[in-house]
């Protein structure tokens, strides 16, 4: 078995480069061909005709552009995502920091998603076009519709500016907090281990609105999506057939359950990783600091380095996340153990 | 046709799907008001009022005024414009590109297929409105460009839903009877398999289109996609973001709200199809 | 008293339309048969004729929108509903049971056969795992699957389509029901596959003294394994009675047309057809159901066709039944 799963991971990471690269070059012509010009922007107006080649000279991209990217992939193989121009620290160095206060966040929201989502959907899908599902489908559409950007600023409108809930919109920690010493990167945990309370208080009231928001958002595709896939594993021929040889209502309910949790797993893992990027909406709003707000930044200031990593970052982390989700597919489906 | 049995069908199909209904009444109460939207508008969409910048909602604006002095009625109004004059040209080039390429690659199969398959792959991996906002950042901010991005990134979305649809009809007893009969691969694709592969995809289409809205609202907020002055809600959801804290709340509110409204017509208009089409569809089956 | 009786049952699928009208579809329309112990019908009819349906009803599987319209199904003395109820019965899947149609998806893909096995029996009283995992073994080794120990642990995509036709033969008759419907039992088996299917079904049929109803589109099926056969149409039994009794006599110009279209009297005779499209259950003619098919219809078959009863309890419904010429 071990062995299975060696080879499961082993073809699917070979697999997976070329797809990475792919998304890479992409990425890196789009934004060199594009209108954007950061030597113009890093060189100000006032610069003359042979400042602007010597920046654009340091910043390498006089040179021919696979030639660029050649470099970059090989410089990437040794660990070297180049620097920001906003500031010239490492590419790595800010993704490394950047990218666990995102991750919290989405892990935080998918969490809470599931949590919600999975039990409305799959008791939608109980009674098919019953009150509960005719308002739980309408009520996902509803959320799915609200843009998230919107939503934050209403949330903050109300909870904040209204109602006085809510802390005021400026990060993770109130500025008068000390922030506990990064060990894990979660800020929920750092602060549970450093025994520091007032910044656990401080994080988790500001938490609450943002990863409502999100949780909102996510929450509509996951009963949809759960709702589906219990229909349809009710409506199969094994369920059938269990019906038929008068099984309880709970036998059944559990073979569903069982059945239903791979296709659900799968789903989740799209989830995860489609949000990781929606993330960056509401990080802006929010002034999160995270790696969304970073990226996406980046990418309104032509700050090449850093979108490349973080769009590194995105593709690789889908790379591990369906990964992750197909092994334990695997490991759950005795049909693919056949295949292995 | 009398007039009672002629009533007979928007209340069946509201009794079928009220889902539907709604969608359909949403999309068409904002598509009307894109029409009549010079009738209706009080102002005109970019006509400014610079002594009566950011007033509350009342007599004279009746949704409020912005930081520039503009009626946010008016430029809500005229942002259904904006909304419909993306959705429709995106779809349309999603169903033109998206369809066809569909049809070959579930039929043909081989390299097309592949190919298309790793596009799909990239795309999965690869968040789209990232994408987007890459591409209109890099290619600049204007209609023509929100559309042809939007469309373009959709299309393969698309083609895979037809693709599958396709995949499945290949083995129907009337298609094999068409290739017996010795109908050419582009008549049986153009004339058998088409025509039934679209009606699972028109389910698809408001949703697409529900999508286009989103995204190109979403990049005119980022500051990516269509910029003010023109009254496209997303950017005036980006100037009234400046207002939230300090308590300008309508600035911000309105356009969302049209937004959402749009968004969730489309997308109830798309649930509501999958409703009525898909038992109609298993019901007749192969 | 018989072993079961279905009285005049009416079902009828009630839905709306898009334009809002009520359309009624009349799938069962006055169905009346009785199965006696130790005996197996066959129930043979063009798809759409009502023969899952009626197998649907005796399960108590059948949903909105089916409505019962009329009709009563007693099983040992005890009446059925045939409506759905949500809640178990302890008949059904004890001594009421069911043999799919496709065996390999009706196996729950992640459980492995024994654990299937042991949860039929459970599901129904108590029985230890131990005992319960004995008494599978011994219907695997009855339905004559070899080395039945490996197979207990076996996943059901492991199995052959004739593997799990026997175990799901082996799943309805391991709490030793009184009446067993094996609806299609042989689709998408091989040909002689199926025939030793079936011999191991009627095998422990006789063995353990039970009762089946066996639907198939199949005439040889029906010639081979059954002792009485009813023939359906549109949603109602046109002509039934001892299989060697219907097979001679052939009452009713349907039944003809069938017997003429299979493989063997093509052979002899050449093409007969049973010609014309499935009736529509939503518009059903009034009087004969067959007439707008057939050949000898005449005004009279504006009017419902009288049972006319032939010897040992053969009957068909047909204005001109006793008037037919030999087949």
């Amino acid at each position: 078995m071990p062995q299975v799963i060696a080879r499961f991971v082993a073809l699917r990471l070979l697999v997976s480069v070329p797809v990475v690269l792919g998304i890479l070059f992409v990425t890196f012509m789009l934004i060199r061909i594009g209108k954007q010009d950061p030597v113009a922007m890093l060189a100000g107006p006032l610069a003359d005709a042979s400042t602007y080649q010597m920046i654009r000279s340091e910043l390498e991209l006089d040179r021919p552009l696979l030639e660029q990217f050649a470099v970059y992939v090989k410089r990437l193989a040794h660990g070297d995502l180049g620097r920001s121009w906003q500031g010239g620290s490492p590419v790595l160095n800010e993704i490394v920091t950047h990218f666990p206060i995102t991750l919290e966040l989405v892990v935080l929201a998918v969490g809470l998603a599931a949590l919600i989502g999975i039990p409305v959907g799959i008791r939608a899908a109980t009674r098919p076009n019953g009150w509960f599902d005719q308002l739980s489908r309408f009520g996902a559409v509803t959320a799915f519709s609200i843009p998230t950007y919107w939503m934050g600023l209403m949330a903050i409108l109300i909870f904040f500016y209204l109602l006085r809930w809510a802390p005021p919109p400026m990060g993770r920690l109130n500025l008068e907090v000390v922030a506990p010493p990064v060990i894990t990167g979660s800020l929920l945990l750092d602060s549970l281990l450093a025994g520091n309370w007032a910044a656990l208080r401080s994080y988790a009231a500001q938490l609450v609105l943002p990863v409502a928001c999100f949780t909102l958002v996510a929450a509509a595709p996951t009963i949809k999506q759960t709702r589906a896939i219990a229909i349809e594993v009710l409506g199969s021929d094994y369920i059938r057939f269990a019906r038929a040889s008068g099984f309880s209502r709970a036998t059944i309910r559990r073979m569903a359950l069982r059945n239903s949790l791979a296709p659900i797993l799968t789903f989740l893992g799209t989830e995860l990783t489609s949000l990781l990027a929606a993330a960056s909406l509401i990080e802006f709003i929010f002034s999160w600091g995270g790696l969304g707000q970073l990226g996406l930044n980046a990418i309104l200031q032509g700050d090449f380095a850093v979108v490349q990593g973080y769009v590194l970052v995105l593709a690789l982390f889908s790379v591990v996340v369906f990964l992750a989700v197909d092994l334990a597919v695997l490991l759950l489906e005795p049909r693919s153990h056949r295949r292995a | 046709m009398s007039a009672v049995t002629a009533l007979a069908w928007p209340v069946g199909v509201a009794r079928r799907s009220p889902t539907f209904a709604v969608g359909a009444a949403l999309v068409g109460f904002f598509l009307m008001l894109a029409v009549l939207a010079d009738l209706i508008a009080p102002y005109g969409p970019t006509q400014a009022f610079p002594y009566e910048v950011l007033k509350a909602p009342g007599a004279k604006f009746l949704l409020g005024s912005d930081g520039n002095g503009m009626d946010i009625l008016s430029r809500v109004i005229h942002g259904t414009r904006y909304a419909f004059g993306i959705a429709v040209p995106a779809g349309a080039i999603m169903v033109l590109l998206g369809v066809p390429l569909g049809v070959l690659a579930g039929y043909k199969g081989g390299v097309l297929d592949e190919v298309l398959l790793r596009i799909l792959d990239v795309l999965r991996a690869f968040p789209s409105i990232i994408l987007a906002l890459a591409v209109v950042a890099a290619t600049g901010a204007s209609l023509v460009n929100v559309v042809l991005v939007i469309g373009f990134l959709d299309s393969p979305i698309f083609a895979r839903i037809v693709r599958a649809e396709v995949l499945a009809l290949r083995h129907a007893t009337f298609v094999r009877a068409a290739v017996a009969a010795g109908n050419p691969p582009w008549r049986v694709m153009a004339v058998h398999i088409l025509p039934n592969a679209i009606l699972g995809a028109t389910a698809q289409l408001p949703m697409r289109m529900a999508w286009a809205v989103r995204i190109s609202a979403t990049l005119a907020f980022i500051g990516v996609g269509i910029q003010a002055p023109a009254p496209e809600w997303g950017a005036m959801i980006r100037q009234g973001a400046e207002f939230v804290i300090s308590g300008e709340w309508w600035v911000a509110t309105f356009p969302g709200l049209a937004l959402m409204a749009l968004v969730l017509g489309f997308n109830l208009l798309g649930d509501g199809l999958t409703d009525i089409l898909d038992p109609r569809r298993k019901a007749t089956g192969k | 008293m018989s072993l079961l009786t279905v009285e005049d049952l009416h079902v009828h699928f009630v839905t709306r339309g898009l334009d809002n009208r009520v359309r009624v579809a009349r799938a069962l329309n006055g169905v009346s048969f009785e199965i006696e112990e130790g005996e197996v019908l066959g129930v043979v009819g063009e798809t759409g004729a009502g023969k899952s349906l009626t197998a649907l009803a005796l399960l108590g599987m059948l949903r909105p929108p089916a409505v019962v319209a009329a009709g009563r199904i007693r099983f040992e003395g005890r009446e059925l509903a045939a409506l759905d109820s949500g809640a178990p019965d302890h008949i059904r899947g004890t001594r009421l049971t069911l043999i799919p149609q496709s065996p390999h998806t009706s196996l729950d893909p992640l459980s492995r056969i024994g654990e299937q096995l042991v949860r039929m029996q459970r599901e129904h009283g108590r029985v230890s795992r131990a005992d319960a995992l004995r008494r599978a073994r011994g219907m695997l080794d009855e339905v004559h699957i070899p080395a039945p120990e490996q197979r207990l642990k076996a996943w059901p995509h492991q199995l052959s389509g004739g593997m799990a036709q026997r175990v799901l033969i082996a799943m309805a008759l391991i709490n030793r029901p009184r009446l067993v419907i094996a609806d299609e039992p042989t689709t998408g088996l091989d040909v002689t596959v199926q025939a030793a299917v079936l011999d191991t079904l009627r095998e422990l049929v006789r063995a353990h003294a039970m009762s089946a109803l066996i639907i198939t589109h199949d005439l040889g099926i029906v010639a081979h394994y059954c002792d009485r056969v009813a023939v359906m149409f549109a949603g109602s039994i046109i002509e039934q009675g001892p299989t060697r009794a219907v097979f001679r006599g052939q009452r009713h110009p349907y039944t003809r047309a069938l017997v003429a279209s299979t493989p063997k009297r093509i052979a002899e005779r050449g093409y007969g057809q049973v010609g014309g499209t499935p009736p529509d259950l939503y518009a059903l003619p009034a009087g004969c159901l067959y007439r707008d098919r057939c050949a000898m219809a005449a005004e009279i078959c504006v009017t419902t066709p009288p049972v006319v009863r032939f010897e040992h309890a053969h009957a068909a419904r047909c204005h001109f039944s006793a008037q037919l010429p030999p087949p």
